[in-house]
């Protein structure tokens, strides 16, 4: 008898692809192995069709070494471009490609990132297109993209309730003892993943608390409360800021001083946003304390002149007594415009220009206005250890008014530009930025204030994406805990378009109808009468 | 420089100018993209038009560009898969079937020489058809709002899907004496690399991602969004280049074997 050595390869070859589809039913899913022993069985079970002739092995052999060489260096050609890759986003609003903000933040990762994707199968191509750019952007990124309900093993690392949706970032650390740390987001969007990065690599969790009890700006969306109580809607909150600081991870909490009675020792820093009514003496004693042990604050403080008496409502005397202390200035005064073309409230819209500093470091163009502003400046003599820095300013044509018979004049509607003399008027300090540092102590325990004379300008209202950064730069400057990265929405362009029934007909005729029709007689005609001529 | 191969594309152009099997396929082609292209139209009128229909629907915003110009060439795409074997299976078994095969290998051409020179036909005349479905731009320039750049990437890819469609049905054409045979394993093989990054469903993470760097249908939906990515048209110009090279070992082997 014959022995045909490619015949019995083929055998065995059958008896892997056999073997590989049995484990992988048995297992429920293909793994590296079984898709392995699988491939291999079905590439030599193709030997079967092999002619007979054993002669030709030789050939056959040479055949193969030959092809999977030349496949094999066009596949290595393709992985190394793969590597490299490179792409031109056509879409207006560049929606598939990451933002520069991104890019430069990946290009100085300081160590490697992994991200673990937990997606429906439905998801998984948008998932590979959005995070491949995060691997091709930076080496430091690797990512798994997997099904929660099939890798349960994987999704149990993580969490007893991984659901599809849920993305893991965490930090890669070659030392075994260190644990690396974990952010968990649940958007497949750009903004999300990087921040979610930057949460990560930071040493600890970022928690804002948000000062409560005196009239603020309330977190929460006040539109469905507004129209409860039967009243114009209106938008001043800060729901939009609260959703962008919790989409880069950072904990928002409100904080009412008068009944927890200290700052939490988790405070990254304390925010007091809008209020209307000025700090008890109790809770300007605390806050006293939490500054000056190293704590950091953000102050945005609205002043508001009730229409009827043009007096200026909200006095902050302890407010201001403990911001002295710090060597800032809280005067119970309101900035106006002189050179507005029309009386009334729009001199009260103040443009705002940004001194040069770590806070205002902006590259937006857009306008920024503080509609109602207090003026915020350094005082004359400052404490020793500290130092103040005017970072925002009114437009040259301002002026202060206090309480009285002016503001009350203002409200009469009466020509600012006649009631005050050239000397009076000209940029007013409405924010600055104060740090305080004891020299015998570290950086990290600097006390960090920031005051700007305006609140209105982070409400959801009126903010806009110079507001926004301005306010992200003060959040990142007071808590030096890594970057807080802001990254625009790309959200689509809204396009409808609606056919009316004869334009319907039209198109439905000619692209249904005319054009195949056409095509194929034409077509047809030709091709027979060139048959016939042959 | 002298192109070896332009005889033998010569003659295949004539020989599919002359079959009215290619006109009844591209009547087909145009007739199903323009009915899909229709509905796609009508349906992003009626989602335009119908407020509530569009919440049910799960759309915020309508964009032209996504939901018509990304669809209409994914159909398109998707198309392709059906009428290229159609106009590849007969490239090479034809030949192999009526005995030409024996005559044209001893003709002082190179294998790589048919090769291309049947490639470059089968290509030239699936161009052309696709060349006719340029007016389906000025459709969407006139009836809605599409973003150009968008729209050129995505016919581009068209292109280039289309390339590496026509040397699979080459490489299936070069393994048979049947034409039908050919084009079934021409559709067989597509639709397999067509739906391979599905079988990532039931595959483990690593598996998964090879599956899916192997996918026609991932590579080429990258184009309908407007993306012109290396890794898109690297992975159809391999396509290509292998499918290509081993329909000329094929020959040689074929060759070397008589």
């Amino acid at each position: 008898m014959q022995i045909r050595p490619l015949r019995i390869v083929s055998y065995v070859g059958f008896l892997l692809l056999l073997s590989g589809l049995v484990a992988t039913g048995l297992h429920g899913r293909f793994t590296s192995i079984t898709a392995g022993v699988s491939a291999l069985g079905l590439a030599t079970s193709l030997l079967f069709f092999a002619p007979r002739a054993t002669r030709n092995i030789k050939l056959y052999a040479a055949f193969f070494v030959y092809s999977s060489l030349v496949i094999g260096t066009l596949v290595l050609l393709f992985l190394i471009l793969e590597r490299h890759g490179w792409q031109y986003d056509a879409t207006r609003n560049k929606r598939y490609s990451l933002t520069p903000i991104t890019r430069n933040f990946l290009k100085r990762l300081p160590q490697p990132v992994h991200i673990t994707a937990f997606v429906t199968e439905t998801e998984r191509d948008q998932a590979r297109l959005l995070l491949e750019q995060y691997a091709t952007a930076s080496p430091k990124v690797s990512y798994t993209i997997a099904n929660p309900f099939r890798e349960v093993g994987l999704a149990r690392r993580y969490s007893l309730q991984v659901m599809p949706g849920d993305i893991f970032i965490e930090t890669v650390t070659t030392s075994t003892e260190s644990r690396a740390r974990l952010a968990r987001v649940n958007r497949l969007r750009e903004e999300d993943i990087t921040n979610g990065i930057v949460q990560a690599l930071r040493d600890q969790d970022i928690v804002l608390y948000f000062l409560v009890g005196h009239d603020e700006l309330p977190l929460e969306r006040s539109t469905a409360l507004a129209t409860l109580a039967g009243q114009r809607v209106s938008v001043r909150d800060l729901s939009w800021v609260k959703d962008q600081l919790e989409r880069m991870g950072i904990r928002v909490v409100p904080l009412s001083l008068a009944q927890r009675g200290k700052v939490p020792g988790d405070a990254s820093a304390v925010l007091w946003v809008g209020p209307r009514a000025d700090l008890s003496g109790l809770e300007a004693q605390t806050l006293r304390q939490y500054l000056e042990n190293g704590g950091r604050a953000l102050f945005l403080l609205t002043p508001d002149i009730p229409q009827a008496t043009g007096e200026i409502a909200s006095v902050f005397r302890n407010t201001a007594d403990l911001l002295a202390r710090f060597g800032i200035l809280l005067p119970n005064e309101i900035v106006a415009r002189v050179g507005a073309s029309q009386p009334g409230a729009d001199h009260f819209s103040i443009p705002v220009g940004l001194l040069s500093h770590p806070i205002t470091q902006i590259s937006v163009e857009d306008p920024l206005f503080f509609v109602y502003a207090r003026p915020v400046q350094p005082a004359t003599v400052l404490p020793s250890d500290a130092r103040v820095d005017v970072i925002a300013q009114s437009s040259p044509d301002c002026v202060r008014l206090s309480s009285g018979e002016i503001a009350t004049a203002l409200v009469r509607k009466q020509d600012l530009s006649k009631v005050f003399s050239p000397q009076e008027v000209g940029a007013i300090p409405l924010g600055v930025a104060s740090l305080r540092l004891d020299p015998n102590q570290s950086e990290e325990k600097a006390t960090r204030i920031v005051v700007f004379g305006n609140a209105d300008f982070v409400s959801s209202e009126r903010i806009n994406q110079k507001a926004w950064l301005l306010f992200n730069n003060s959040i990142n400057w007071l808590v030096r805990a890594g970057e807080l990265l802001p990254i625009p929405s790309t959200d689509i362009e809204n396009t409808p378009v609606v056919l009316t029934d004869g334009e319907k007909q039209f198109l439905f005729l000619v692209m249904v109808i005319l054009v195949p029709t056409i095509v194929g007689l034409l077509g047809l005609g030709y091709s027979l009468a060139r048959r016939e001529q042959q | 420089m002298r192109l070896h191969f332009y005889p033998i594309f010569r003659r295949e152009i004539k020989s599919y100018l002359t079959s009215p099997t290619v006109y009844i396929a591209a009547g087909l082609f145009l007739f199903m993209s323009g009915l899909l292209f229709y509905g796609i139209l009508e349906n992003f009128s009626l989602l335009s038009g119908d407020a509530q229909y569009r919440r049910e629907m799960g759309f915020d915003k309508l964009n032209f560009t996504r939901h018509v110009v990304s669809n209409l060439y994914w159909v398109i795409n998707f198309l392709l898969l059906f009428v290229v074997p159609a106009f590849t299976m007969r490239l090479l078994a034809e030949e192999k079937k009526t005995g030409t095969f024996e005559l044209l290998v001893s003709l002082p051409f190179r294998d790589w020489d048919i090769v291309l020179g049947k490639f470059f036909a089968a290509y030239a005349v699936l161009a052309a058809i696709l060349g006719i479905c340029s007016y389906y731009v000025l459709v969407m320039a006139r009836f809605g709002t599409p973003e150009l750049p968008v729209v050129g990437i995505a016919y581009l890819g068209s292109f280039i899907v289309a390339a590496a469609y026509v040397a699979i049905g080459l490489l299936a054409s070069s393994l048979t004496e049947n034409q039908i045979v050919a084009a079934i394993l021409a559709f067989v093989i597509l639709l397999g690399l067509y739906l391979i990054g599905d079988l990532s469903t039931p595959a483990s993470a690593g598996v998964a991602g090879v599956l899916q760097a192997l996918s026609l249908r991932y590579h080429s939906e990258q184009f309908t969004h407007g993306l012109l990515r290396v890794q898109d048209a690297g992975y159809f110009l391999l396509v290509v280049a292998i499918a290509l090279f081993l329909t000329c070992r094929v020959l040689e082997l074929r060759r070397l074997r008589a």
